[in-house]
């Protein structure tokens, strides 16, 4: 009965209905905007920094991360390979040899990181061969190697020159190898175009005396969380042999800046909150004000109050819900719209953040989990403020309403 | 004056509605004056904490030398360059140091790190490092060759207080040297990047290993007001044309993407602070003329044209904005004051592992503050616009015949 009456009471006025609903719908489209934006640039920068190159999950062999030495390569068997395969998550899996050796020219030596690549592979997940800013990208057979932009800079070489690399190979075998230039691949990174150089895989097997062996498998899967179910899946089928990682325990500094941007990003969404808050609180003190007179109507003639304060409450209660629900189907094209067309950074910051690899876009996020979120916390904000109305009303007097 | 007269009065007429202006704006200024600050006061504490602790305000090096850290590549002259600084006057202080990448060995650990020589007088003027020492002391100990540690280091490699480490590194000419420190004191700066790869020693015993009497690879320079960098390394820049002279947002990489980005951030915090309060000042105004149909009719019916009955609405806003704007100041004011001084305490974030304090303590400066006032009181009174053009598309007859 009440809640029918309540129901009816929507109807009856349109316009204290549509603007009461507005302004729900409107704080849903607006906080899912401002957390769309934000993990927007969190998933730009976890892919440009993690996804891109170093994969959102990796396989290697059991502390091979902490001490980084060949001597924990693995051979790729055919289990690994079908379990790999079998899970779902992952749409492509990448070997590779990662060693250092001191590379050296003239009189110039540096560290580098040498990386064995399956040439084919690299180009289809990584798009590798895209980052060739000079001369040509490798072929499997290739005796040669491609080198970071940095570390050519550095060593004041070329494409075509020939660079001798010196390090250690597996299980204390010494790796010497003189290789021809054949690019020069440039990435966002400083950090990375100042240390990588790429050999085929084939030779990269030769020069560390690996014998066909890998020391990481980058697993590529279609989104960051993809990749941690994929890691933990693994985890568990591989076996306490192998360590499965995530780009998280991959990239321990991305996952910190992001954690300390969510902490800021509260306090920020908390003043928004209030703001819409009191957009709500103020409307429906309107709403109050204008029906005193009904209100004053429905005591007179022997409504109780606590029906009364129950069918103002609930009548908001079904604006919070359906508020909520039209503000989520509202919040989507908005969003969308930026995901299609992300907005553009000014030119000055643009060109630095490309230098650093980041897309210099502010792109939303469509992930549902935000979406369903802002509108249960908006729904929530409201049927919260509706209990001022319910406690009003439950202490109204029926003559001095009736009277204004 | 009559319609200033009556809006004047509309406003006390009815109060709740006058309340919920009132209060929207209020709250929609303080919401955009604090969220700035917020920002704005997070950054600055980022970029003071970096200037204080890891890069002064301006470092002078050979160009390249802090491509690689190539001992060679030092300024034979540098006391001659840090004395001519120091006498200018936007300088305050100046230190030279002389820095070397070698290698540290423990019986746990073989790594890199960077070894900084520094004049521990000089140094505390251009680096609050020394406040930073949670055991021992900065180079105040009586010990021969003291060095100091991050504890980052300590626990890495497993040295201890008081023990000898040695230190191999290249000196000018590019032979390798050993040289042996004892630990004099721990560090904490906070920001285990910097602290996993410094460490301090004395810069006379630095020069030694390099085999030099005199020079230096990096001067840094603390200057009286923060905010000439640019423009005073660009000076120096011209002056020592052979030498590269940075100010600190060019020192690290990521620094002038970060406060870059940040001003764009601010602006799209601000823009939905005001896009909220646009549209929850519409809605009320908008409920507050709907609500008054009969009202505004009645005014019509009696002669009241429309331009008129558009222009009382509009001064209603006006006037409530002109009542809520000075309380939403007073409001951010003491808001960012009390927690300007206080600080916001975000200890639950990740803060720490990235180097900077988790207190937040807001602050804007005056133009910000201004600009932000201006935004918010224009938007009120936009957000009247629509609700008042509405009211004119009323027509008396059919206003009146409502209930």
């Amino acid at each position: 009965m009440i809640l029918k009456l309540a129901w009816r009471n929507i109807w009856r006025s349109k316009r204290r209905t549509a603007i009461t609903l507005g302004m729900i719908i409107f704080a849903v489209v607006l906080s899912t905007l401002t957390m769309s934006i934000k993990e927007g640039m969190y998933e730009n920068m976890i892919k440009s920094t993690a996804g891109d190159f170093s994969g959102y999950a990796q396989v290697h062999l059991k502390d091979f991360w902490v001490e980084k030495t060949l001597d924990y390569a693995f051979e790729v068997d055919q289990k690994m390979v079908s379990t790999i395969e079998a899970e779902k998550n992952i749409d492509g899996y990448l070997p590779r040899v990662e060693g250092f050796a001191l590379a050296a020219m003239y009189n110039i030596t540096k560290g580098t990181a040498v990386l064995g690549i399956d040439v084919e592979k690299e180009k289809t997940f990584t798009k590798l061969n895209e980052r060739v800013v000079e001369g040509e990208y490798l072929l499997p057979d290739d005796e040669s190697i491609l080198i970071g932009s940095g570390l050519a800079k550095y060593l004041k070489i070329g494409v075509n020159d020939t660079l001798v690399l010196i390090g250690g190979g597996y299980q204390g075998r010494s790796a010497v190898g003189k290789y021809h230039i054949k690019g020069i691949v440039k990435f966002g990174s400083p950090e990375l175009s100042k240390q990588l150089v790429f050999l085929p895989m084939k030779a990269a097997s030769t020069f560390f005396a690996t014998d066909g062996l890998v020391t990481s498998i980058i697993l590529k899967t279609g989104s960051s969380d993809k990749g941690i179910a994929a890691a933990k899946h693994l985890q568990k089928n591989l076996g306490d042999e192998y360590e499965a990682m995530n780009w998280k325990e991959l990239n321990p500094e991305l996952v910190n800046m992001i954690e300390t941007d969510k902490v800021e990003g509260y306090v920020f969404m908390f003043i928004l909150y209030l703001v819409i808050s009191f957009g709500i609180f103020g409307t429906m003190l309107m709403m109050l004000a204008e029906r005193k007179h009904e209100f004053g109507v429905l005591v007179a003639v022997g409504m109780k109050r606590v029906k009364l304060a129950l069918m103002v409450w609930g009548e908001i209660l079904i604006l919070s819900i359906l508020g909520s629900i039209l503000g989520l189907i509202c919040a989507f094209p908005v969003c969308y719209t930026f995901f299609v067309k992300p907005v553009r950074y000014g030119e000055e910051v643009a060109k630095m953040a490309e230098e650093y690899g980041i897309e210099a876009v502010i792109k939303t996020s469509l992930a549902p989990g935000i979406f369903i979120e802002q509108a249960v916390i908006v729904g929530l904000i409201a049927s919260v403020i509706a209990i001022y109305p319910f406690l009003k009303l439950l202490k109204i007097n029926a003559v001095n309403e009736m009277r204004s | 004056m009559l319609l200033v007269k009556i809006a004047w009065k509309n406003i006390w007429r009815n109060k709740v509605r006058s309340f919920v202006v009132i209060t929207a704006i209020s709250l929609g200024l303080w919401a955009g004056v604090f969220g700035s600050a917020f920002v704005q006061g997070m950054m600055k504490s980022k970029v003071e904490d970096v200037i204080q602790t890891e890069m002064s305000h301006i470092q002078i090096h050979v160009p390249k030398f802090r491509d690689e850290y190539d001992g060679s590549l030092y300024m034979k002259n540098g006391s001659e360059i840090a004395d001519a600084l120091r006498a200018k006057d936007q300088v305050e202080a100046v230190s030279e140091r002389m820095i070397s990448m070698g290698g540290l060995a423990s019986s746990r650990k073989n790594g890199m790190i960077k070894l900084v020589g520094v004049n521990p007088a000089d140094e505390k003027h251009v680096s609050d490092i020394y406040t930073k020492v949670i055991e021992g002391s900065y180079f105040e100990s009586k010990k021969k060759r003291p060095i100091i540690l991050s504890e980052k280091t300590a626990e890495e490699y497993g040295i201890k207080m008081n023990s000898k480490i040695i230190f191999k590194m290249l000196d000018v000419d590019g032979q390798m040297t050993d040289i042996a420190f004892k630990v004099v004191g721990i560090y904490n700066s906070g920001n285990p990047m910097y602290d996993k790869m410094t460490a301090f020693v004395k810069l006379d015993q630095m020069r030694q290993g390099f085999g030099i009497e005199t020079g230096s690879n990096e001067i840094a320079v603390w200057l009286n007001d923060h905010n000439q960098s640019e423009t005073i390394a660009h000076d120096f820049q011209d002056k020592y044309s052979d030498l590269e002279v940075l100010p600190w947002m060019d020192l690290s990489p990521g620094m002038r993407m970060m406060i870059e980005a940040f001003d764009v951030y601010l602006y799209i915090i601000v823009g939905i602070i005001l896009v909220a309060l646009l549209f929850s000042i519409v809605n009320t105004m908008l409920m507050a003329v709907l609500e008054r149909v009969r009202e505004i009719g009645m005014l019509m019916a009696i002669g009241m044209t429309k331009n008129r009955v558009f222009k009382i609405i509009m001064y209603e806003t006006v006037f409530m904005t002109m009542i809520g704007a000075p309380i939403g100041l007073l409001l951010s004011g003491l808001t960012v004051g009390y927690f300007g001084k206080n600080g916001i305490d975000l200890s639950g974030a990740a803060y720490e592992a990235q180097g900077f304090g988790s207190t937040v303590f807001p602050y804007l400066d005056i133009e910000s503050y201004i600009n932000v006032t201006i935004m918010v009181l224009f938007m009120a009174v936009l957000a009247a616009v629509y609700p008042a053009l509405k009211a004119l598309s009323l027509k008396p007859v059919e206003a009146i015949r409502k209930i």
